[in-house]
């Protein structure tokens, strides 16, 4: 329903007479005819009016005839009249062309020519054409009734001469004699025409000399413009008048004042009048067809991503395969889905966190009694309450994480207290009553500093490992320094290999600390009653969530419920534990349920990524082929272990890249310092080891002469081959993928300065643990129930899993429905991330599904007293192979127990043995091309061209597979762009919402091409494998790479902020001016 | 974010009759800068005079003698879409255009823009360059002032407790007036300038009768190239002439360092701009 911001009356007269005096009479009043300009700029409140006349229901203003060789149009005629009346479309077929292209179909079925005469939009098409037909308006009005030459009733943009009270009645048009002719072009990018020329020439009996002419320009200019010198220009023989057009046209340009605005520059609206006006000629002379130019290129990207869609659903399948819509896509764009912070506990109360203002301190004192008399107050949480629990501590890997700061800080935005009342304003007030005195300590805030010898140490205390413990190797950081962890990945002789080397290149390269900015910020609530627990948290991992909470609390399992409802989006920053202790203690401290909800600024305090510096060393033989690498890496974790350890781990095993090396020596070390914690961020490892892997690969080929592309089919492991001792075989076709993104970028096309296309590409050993189970339900009327311990991050795993029960038992994905991420209900799944639920929940649900359908066949042959081999499975039901009998799963069921509406559970599992035990499950192939268009002058750089692909095996659901692909590949493009944070001093300089920019959708790529490989060679349901990393980790090599071939420069730090692209533009041409060898060459970059 | 009470008159006189001796109380316009203030309880106001319902701050007029007249709370994007503005100041609309996003510039006012005097900002620069003024009012009277003296520093004026800016007035433009404006983003595309350059120049045939240079977002202030623009008077602006102008435009500003970029090279970007706004603006007239 439309909506206006006031209140208006209609009026509706009986006469033109009427209105007339209606409107003198009011002056807040309007006249109103088919109200499409009207009503929309009332509604946008840019006019107001308390009145409107309207004139719809005023007779005599719709007729439309011929009288004396005229064509008489009412004023109230609307355009889809005129564009389908036989009589315009016969006498003067220009106009009903013309009308027939007007905006759209809604506004011509209402706008009235009258009305757009009187309305005077300067972006119009009518007015233009009628003044080159000569054409009047008749008018009546307070001071009598006159008639108009068209090209007098227009004054200015929305201005008439029309006085107050004048209503136009009639457009009168003479009709063309045979000897004249008359053509009108329009040109339009957006919604209103851009520029509208109407050419009329009369020509004498014989046709060989032009009598008169009209030329006329719209749109462009402010009202419609003839140019009588053009005009004039135009009379006289036909033999040369395509010579004179041109100059015709420069006279009508300067009539059209032209202006740059958005629809284009004024020298593109010059050449635009040039080209028309000279094509319109040669048309009434007949010596050109008159095609009209295809549609503006609008959608361009859409329509790109679109082309390249080219999946076709894998035979034999009716469900998967199939871009069917996701299932909670209603609810959550109607805003009914549950999130976290949409849900309410009666009784619920609501904490607010006081953070630690220092890096690093002895917390001397802390005096919350003001506080804990404050209105509202319920409770006031202290480091000193922590005491009472199992563990003050959480950590899956090292149980190092201080639920609240107890004796020292060691970031600022630690946790050091909460208050908990009953409205969140009151909360908040309270905090500003805690008083906590601090002693400082020498802050340690990078890598490098916090390695040192002599540093200070952030955490003095040896501690123990948390329950999935996976990379921490204790032995290694034994002495007490700020080393996390230190990991080292070798094999073959190293030595020998560089030795032998015909080439060697290094260098260093540095990823930086990114946000990974999921819309939900933290949140969670926490309900402690009676020696149980309930959470509902935000929350990647429920059940790892679950067993940091055993371990604080000393609970049983079955005495902590965590409920993972819809999530806003992980990113990996929703991994593992983050602020559902704290949450649950404070209900515990309070026995009430808490309800706990970080601002966006705290979120970046509670979870960053880790920053790495490379230093990475490839060796090669003459012709291109990899030999072996050596790497160097640290990484700046933060104040708390989190994942770092497994990070670091994976920073120094991605660098050996999908290429069989020799030999490797690759060292990772990660450092505690006073700085926000940092864990997971989506492919972690990938993109910090892509960017040095990449990078220097390009390095290394164009030091031997050899395309990028090239040396990377040269290099890439066959399928099938171990590249990576211990691991499996690469599970996919890496050098027919790589070949595909390079087609779909045109590669070898030569580019113009400036323009440059790049490709990265890496394999990451995915999947996390092969190890998880899930359940289906069978109903009594054959529906399912599928229950799976993953959560829906927005991925569409609720979706896929539905997609994959429904394939199995022939059903409707309409009588399927997955009911996820609830501890109490749901079986255990070891976590959500690392692209592993298709892969490894889908299996699990396909064995449910696989166990039930087995167990109703054998309800068939009780129901049937027949024997095994009778009793066989179709796609919907079970036949009995004898009578040609059939039951569908409902019926088994109903007459197995005779009872209506009972059930049977299926049940699958998987474990790290035979098939699984193999890591990892599969490769996945980050592989992502690009074009960039790059200034030489100010650095910087947009894309042109994106191209992502995903060996994903098989795409349970292709249209969710290319958005997740597409969405990662511009995650990366944030980091490659501008995404950073900078720490200065103590402080994040740029957390919050305003100083971290994420990409908007003016920096996405003109085109892009999101392409799919189904080569089902997954270990997955129907040979499926994950894709949720996706293409970010290659997009900063990528980047970088193009930015090379564009440019001539190389970075190693992403973002590749236009200031340090001209940065390494300047250091290469004084580099070039020392030499003096190029110092002439180096003009091409300004 | 504090409580704080909403006072909602409906007419300028009123609002001002609040404002005035009221230490307490801050004018709303759009609320894009204040409410963020807020939230961030850098500002902690106990009353808001809301003066978005005041019709008398409201709207855009248009006419060849006296030029344009904004009032206050017209929000930047009505400036951006005005008929007028695009016609006659279309570089004003395009300084209004790249102003942060849509869902802002929806909300934002022109007056708002001025009085809040956020140094990293889009229309002070363009405006100044059209030589712009304020009109302001306070229950003590009227008065009138250059944009270009109205901005003191970053976040400052010559606004007094009480007083309202109530209009933006832009003389006409002289016939055939070429303007630009030119933005420069480091971050994301709807992010605050990291440069911006506005250029307004009429011309006596092929040569420049007056130029004006502004450079926004660099320092506490937009500031004006008077060197350059001296230079331009009288001549015909071939490309030596300007890469000249560009030059003492890069010299004549002391950029302030921040997440944007370096002192070093927004200087550089300066002269970038400089030189392509001009070039942009001349290379009209040769056509």
């Amino acid at each position: 329903m439309p909506s206006y911001p006031y209140p208006f009356k209609i009026l509706q007269p009986a006469s033109v007479a009427e209105a007339a005096q209606l409107i003198v009479a009011d002056p807040d009043a309007t006249l109103y005819a088919g109200g499409t300009e009207l009503l929309l700029a009332m509604k946008q409140g840019g006019l107001r009016f308390e009145t409107l006349v309207d004139l719809k229901t005023v007779p005599g203003l719709t007729g439309l005839g011929v009288q004396s060789n005229r064509l008489l149009i009412g004023a109230l005629v609307t355009h889809r009249a005129i564009a389908r009346s036989p009589l315009v479309r016969a006498r003067l077929p220009e106009l009903a062309d013309l009308e027939s292209r007007i905006a759209n179909p809604r506004v011509r079925a209402t706008g009235t020519l009258g009305g757009n005469l009187a309305f005077a939009e300067p972006h119009s098409d009518p007015a233009t054409l009628l003044m080159a037909l000569d054409a009047e308006v008749a008018s009546a009005g307070p001071s009598g009734d006159r008639v108009l030459p068209i090209g007098d009733l227009i004054a200015e943009p929305y201005e008439t001469i029309l006085e107050r009270g004048e209503i136009l009645r009639e457009i009168a048009i003479p009709l063309l004699a045979a000897t004249q002719r008359i053509a009108y072009h329009k040109v339009q990018l957006h919604e209103r025409p851009m520029l509208g020329i109407a050419f009329r020439l009369d020509l004498n009996d014989a046709g060989s000399r032009v009598d008169a002419a009209r030329l006329v320009v719209g749109a462009a200019s402010p009202v419609p413009r003839r140019s009588p010198s053009a005009e004039a220009l135009l009379i006289g023989s036909v033999d040369d008048l395509e010579d004179r057009l041109l100059s015709a046209a420069a006279l009508l340009a300067n009539e059209a004042e032209l202006v740059d605005d958005e629809e284009g520059s004024a020298d593109y609206k010059r050449h635009l009048i040039e080209v028309h006006v000279a094509r319109l000629g040669r048309r009434l002379l007949g010596s050109e067809d008159g095609p009209e130019a295809g549609a503006p290129d609008a959608g361009a990207l859409v329509r790109s991503w679109r082309e390249s869609q080219r999946h076709e659903p894998k035979p034999g399948f009716r469900v998967v395969g199939h871009s069917v819509p996701r299932t909670d896509g209603p609810s959550k764009v109607t805003g009914q889905a549950v999130y976290t912070a949409d849900v309410r506990v009666p009784g619920m109360t609501y904490a607010k966190v006081l953070r630690s203002p220092v890096a690093h301190a002895r917390i001397r004192s802390i005096d919350a009694a003001p506080a804990r008399s404050a209105p509202g107050v319920v409770g006031i949480l202290l480091g000193e309450h922590l005491r009472a629990l199992a563990s003050p501590r959480y950590g899956h890997a090292v149980r190092d994480h201080w639920i609240l700061a107890v004796e020292k800080v060691r970031y600022v935005g630690e946790p050091v207290a909460v208050a908990i009342a009953e409205t969140e304003p009151q909360a908040q007030h309270a905090l500003e009553l805690i008083d906590i005195q601090y002693e400082e300590l020498e802050p340690v805030m990078t890598a490098e500093t916090a390695l040192a010898d002599g540093a200070p140490l952030i955490h003095e205390e040896q501690y123990e490992t948390g329950a999935s413990p996976g990379h921490v190797n204790l032995e290694a950081i034994a002495e007490r320094s700020n080393l996390l962890s230190h990991d080292l990945l070798k094999w073959g002789d190293v030595d020998s290999a560089f030795a032998r080397a015909d080439i060697v290149v290094e260098g260093e390269y540095y990823y930086p600390m990114a946000f990974a900015y999921p819309l939900e910020p933290y949140v969670a609530v926490a309900d402690y009653q009676d020696d149980m627990l309930t959470v509902y948290s935000c929350g990647q991992h429920t059940y790892m969530v679950r067993r940091d909470l055993v371990d604080v609390f000393g609970l049983p399992l079955s005495r902590v419920r965590v409920i993972t409802p819809f999530v806003g989006g992980g990113f990996g920053s929703k991994s593992y534990t983050k602020i559902e202790p704290l949450t649950a203690v404070c209900s515990w401290h309070v026995r009430r349920p808490v309800r706990l909800e970080l601002t966006v600024e705290e979120t970046v305090l509670t979870t960053r990524s880790d920053d790495a510096r490379i230093q990475l060393r490839t060796a090669a033989d003459a012709t291109g082929r990899l030999i072996a690498r050596q790497a160097r890496c640290l990484l700046n974790s933060g104040a708390y272990a989190e994942n770092s350890l497994l990070v670091s781990a994976k920073t120094a095993a991605r660098l050996v890249g999908p290429y069989a090396l020799e030999a490797v020596d690759l060292e990772s070390r990660a450092a505690y310092t006073n700085t926000a914690p940092a864990s997971s961020y989506r492919g972690f490892g990938g993109f910090h080891a892509t960017l040095a892997s990449e990078v220097q690969l390009d390095e290394l080929a164009e030091r031997l002469g050899i395309d990028p592309l090239e040396i990377r089919l040269r290099n890439l492991a066959p399928p099938g081959t171990v590249f990576y001792p211990g691991k499996r075989p690469m599970t996919a076709d890496a050098a027919g993928d790589v070949s595909l993104v390079a087609e779909a970028l045109d590669w070898g096309t030569p580019r113009p300065r400036g323009r440059g296309l790049g490709m990265a590409i890496n394999a990451i050993d995915a999947g996390a643990a092969p190890v998880g189970r899930s359940e289906v339900r069978v109903h009594g009327d054959g529906s399912l129930t599928v229950l799976s311990g993953s959560a829906e991050l927005g991925q569409g795993s609720r979706t896929v899993l539905a997609q994959i029960a429904a394939e199995e038992f022939g059903v409707d994905l309409a009588r399927v429905r997955v009911v996820q991420s609830d501890t109490a209900v749901t079986p255990f799944a070891r976590s959500t991330g690392a692209d592993r639920t298709t892969t490894m929940e889908g299996t699990t649900v396909l064995l449910a599904c696989r166990d039930a359908k087995a167990q109703l066949q054998e309800m068939a042959q009780d129901i049937w007293e027949a024997p095994p081999e009778l009793v066989t499975l179709e796609p919907t039901g079970v036949r009995l192979a004898d009578t040609d009998e059939r039951m569908g799963w409902g019926d088994v069921i109903g007459r197995y127990f005779r009872q209506r509406d009972m059930e049977i559970i299926g049940r699958g599992h998987i474990r790290p043995v035979g098939d699984w035990g193999l890591l990892p499950p599969f490769w996945e192939l980050p592989l992502a091309g690009v074009e960039v268009d790059a200034d030489g002058e100010t650095g910087d750089w947009r894309l042109r061209r994106l191209v992502t692909l995903g060996d994903v095996g098989l795409a349970i659901n292709p249209a969710m597979a290319e958005g997740q692909d597409l969405g990662s590949a511009i995650m990366g493009l944030g980091v490659a762009l501008r995404e950073e944070l900078i720490y200065e001093g103590q402080q994040l300089l740029n957390g919050s919402l305003l100083g971290y920019r994420v990409p908007g959708f003016g920096d996405l790529p003109d085109t892009v091409a999101g392409i799919l490989v189904e080569g089902q060679d997954g270990i997955g349901p129907y040979g499926a494998k994950g894709h949720g990393d996706g293409s970010l980790s290659s997009m900063s090599a990528a980047v970088a790479n193009a930015l090379h071939a564009a440019l001539g420069v190389r970075l190693h730090q992403p973002p590749f902020t236009p200031e340090r692209v001209w940065r390494a533009l300047r250091e290469r041409e004084a580099a070039a001016a020392a030499t003096g060898a190029t110092a002439g060459s180096s003009g091409g970059v300004r | 974010m504090q409580p704080f009470e909403l006072l909602q008159p409906r007419t300028l006189e009123d609002a001002l009759d609040r404002l005035a001796d009221d230490e307490e109380a801050r004018p709303l316009a759009g609320g894009t800068a204040l409410v963020v203030l807020m939230k961030h309880a850098l500002l902690r106001p106990e009353r808001l005079v809301n003066l978005k319902r005041i019709p008398a701050l409201q709207g855009i007029d248009w006419s060849s003698e006296t030029g344009l007249r904004i009032g206050a709370l017209t929000t930047i994007r009505e400036v951006e879409q005005h008929q007028a503005v695009r016609t006659w100041f279309p570089a004003l609309a395009e300084a209004c255009h790249v102003v942060a996003n849509v869902r802002i510039r929806n909300l934002a006012t022109l007056g708002g823009n001025l009085a809040h005097a956020d140094y990293q900002s889009d229309p002070p620069a363009m405006l100044i360059a059209l030589g712009a003024r304020v009109r302001i009012r306070s229950v003590s009277g009227e008065r009138e002032e250059p944009l270009e003296t109205f901005l003191v520093s970053g976040y400052q004026t010559t606004l007094e407790p009480g007083e309202l800016v109530t209009d933006i007035l832009v003389p006409p433009p002289t016939a055939g007036r070429r303007m630009q404006y030119l933005k420069f983003t480091t971050r994301s595309a709807e992010d605050r300038p990291c440069v911006g350059v506005a250029v307004s120049l009429g011309l006596e045939g092929t040569a420049c009768r007056d130029l004006r240079v502004v450079v926004g977002a660099v320092s506490s202030t937009p500031v004006r190239v008077a060197e350059g623009e001296e230079l331009a008077t009288g001549k015909v602006l071939t490309p030596d002439l300007i890469d000249e102008i560009a030059g003492r435009a890069a010299s004549a500003v002391d950029p302030i360092g921040d997440v944007r970029g370096s002192p070093e090279y927004k200087r550089r970007l300066v002269q970038v701009l400089v030189r392509r706004s001009l070039l942009g603006s001349v290379t009209e007239v040769s056509a």
